[in-house]
């Protein structure tokens, strides 16, 4: 709670600071004020408060996936510098709209009323869509913003509607109370085809099969730091805030929508392999793994247990970090070549063998190759799946795992191959490759004592 | 007030509520006009009001007719950066037709 409130003061700062023409010197204050933020989040673990009545409540589930959003954000505003470093335009205002959607995020993984999930999904979206199109004299630019516009709000209005069913069916929008009342419902039909919204218009904003069409194209066309926070942060948030609803209010009749949901894993897990296997844009070909990355996590949610909220948060710890250094070493070579094709990483590890070796972990732990941390994490869904009785699921999801080995596989090649793409030099940046780093020890770390994250929730 | 309400049953709300959605989903997926595609996603959100009020009424539970009200306020959001985001494609585009907007490849 005490990151929400400083995390808003924050970003109203931030955007009073555009006054005096400061531009990237304002990360001096973001960064610090984040990591602070992190440590004052992660001092509540184990409190379990609530407060506004109940609307919001910070048990170790909230207090872990926050932590791990605000730990996110502030690792990409270290990309940032990279990215608005030529900018001649005033940059406060794209920080304070990054912050303000952090702050959607944390309400949307600590809600205990479905009011204040839907306010979190819309101050988590609404920067989201000026930001897409925070590149204003782009027309790629302004197409993703608007796409992103149009199918989000499609998304929001669906997700409320669902909302308003649960409301009709189970008289209450506090979750426990949704629980205690979804057995005796009057109107089990009402329930089935709310739930099924819900579902549906939350899988939009973390990409899942069939409402994952905006992804590619939003995802080429934003700037690319808004690129990798929205594979991360917005990804994550919507999961955390999917697997707590669920858990909490559906646990016990989960007949009602397990089947549907096994499908649509399945799906997301084909569609998004095959159609990863013949992109040749890094951007389009990171928002495709991500879809494949939500089809696991999905996994999460089917079995619904403790267990699993572990897993979920090791999975999306593991995947954001290796997302960020990969879209770090990519904001490097993009700034070097000017260039969004895979074919700018050829020859990489002649010209920058520091590069080469992030650009190694990332993809190797995307992949799941032990002994990095995105191995675990598919390790401790996958057992936690096979637990609870989902055992075809997995082995559809080993099955995909070894089609998408290929396509990580394919960039690392690339970054291998004798012949150089681009003669321009690549140069390092302290901060950038500072991210570099603790994202790339963090995976390590992770991958050779995945026990330290465990029973945290 | 609530008796007038309740002289209606609540199946025809709910009838009512869902055919004024799905019109707002159609108009979303076959109109080609961005401006149109708003309209629609505030009949959709309009839609949900009149239900949440109904349902509010029926069982007698403010916490749905409260909720109507932060319903609004997330359409007005959405209608300002909406029509913001067209004003910085339409100086770029001279459209507002999406079908003008085929750089990246749906």
């Amino acid at each position: 709670m005490t990151a929400l409130i400083i995390l808003s003061l924050l970003g109203i700062l931030v955007l009073m600071m555009g006054l005096f023409h400061l531009k990237n010197k304002v990360l001096i204050l973001i960064i610090p004020v984040l990591i602070a933020g992190i440590f004052l989040n992660a001092n509540e673990y184990g409190l379990n408060a609530s407060y506004f009545s109940q609307m919001v409540h910070f048990d170790n589930f909230a207090i872990s996936f926050s932590s791990l959003l605000i730990l996110t954000t502030t690792l990409i505003f270290g990309l940032c510098l990279q990215q608005y470093k030529t900018s001649k335009k005033p940059v406060e205002d794209i920080y304070a709209l990054i912050i303000f959607s952090l702050v959607g995020a944390i309400c949307m993984v600590s809600f205990n009323n479905l009011i204040m999930f839907i306010l979190g999904l819309e101050i988590m979206s609404v920067p989201l869509y000026v930001l897409a199109g925070s590149n204003r004299e782009n027309v790629l630019s302004n197409e993703a913003s608007l796409k992103y516009f149009l199918m989000g709000a499609f998304a929001s209005a669906i997700v409320i509607f669902g909302m308003t069913l649960i409301f009709g069916a189970t008289n209450s929008f506090q979750l426990d109370e949704i629980r205690n009342a979804v057995s005796g419902t009057k109107m089990p039909g009402v329930l089935q085809v709310g739930i099924l919204l819900f579902i549906g218009g939350s899988l939009f904003k973390a990409a899942a099969v069939p409402f994952h069409f905006w992804a590619p194209d939003v995802y080429q066309g934003s700037p690319t730091v808004i690129t990798a926070f929205m594979a991360t942060v917005v990804k994550t948030a919507a999961f955390a805030g999917l697997f707590r609803f669920m858990m909490v209010a559906f646990q016990d009749i989960s007949g009602l929508w397990v089947n549907i949901l096994v499908i649509i894993t399945i799906a997301t897990l084909f569609l998004a392999n095959f159609s990863a296997l013949s992109q040749t844009d890094f951007k389009r070909l990171m928002a495709y793994s991500g879809i494949s990355h939500a089809g696991y996590m999905l996994i999460a949610i089917l079995v619904l247990n403790m267990n699993a909220a572990d897993a979920l948060f090791f999975y999306s710890v593991s995947y954001s970090l290796a997302t960020i250094v990969a879209f770090g070493i990519f904001l490097t070579m993009k700034n070097a070549t000017g260039e969004y094709s895979l074919e700018i990483f050829k020859g990489l590890s002649r010209k920058n063998p520091f590069l080469a070796f992030g650009l190694v972990i990332a993809f190797l732990s995307l992949a799941g190759i032990p002994p990095l941390a995105g191995f675990f994490g598919k390790y401790f869904i996958f057992t936690s799946a096979i637990k609870g009785g989902f055992l075809t699921v997995v082995i559809i999801a080993i099955i995909n795992t070894m089609i998408g080995a290929y396509y990580y596989l394919k960039v690392l090649n690339m970054a291998f191959t004798k012949d150089v793409y681009h003669s321009a030099p690549v140069k390092n940046h302290l901060l950038l490759d500072a991210v570099i780093v603790f994202a790339a020890i963090g995976t390590l770390i992770l991958g050779f004592f995945p026990g330290l994250l465990q029973g945290f929730i | 007030m609530n008796e007038t309400i309740q002289s209606i049953p609540l199946n025809y709300y709910i009838v009512l509520s869902s055919a004024l959605f799905c019109i707002g989903i159609l108009g979303v997926l076959v109109k080609r006009n961005a401006i149109i595609m708003f309209m629609s996603i505030e009949l959709m959100l309009n839609a949900v009001n009149l239900l949440l009020v109904a349902f509010s009424a029926y069982s007698q539970n403010p916490a749905g007719q409260t909720f109507v009200f932060f319903i609004m306020i997330i359409a007005a959001v959405e209608v300002a950066v909406g029509l913001a985001i067209l004003v910085m494609i339409f100086r770029n585009v001279h459209s507002i037709d999406i079908e003008k907007l085929q750089n990246l490849k749906w």
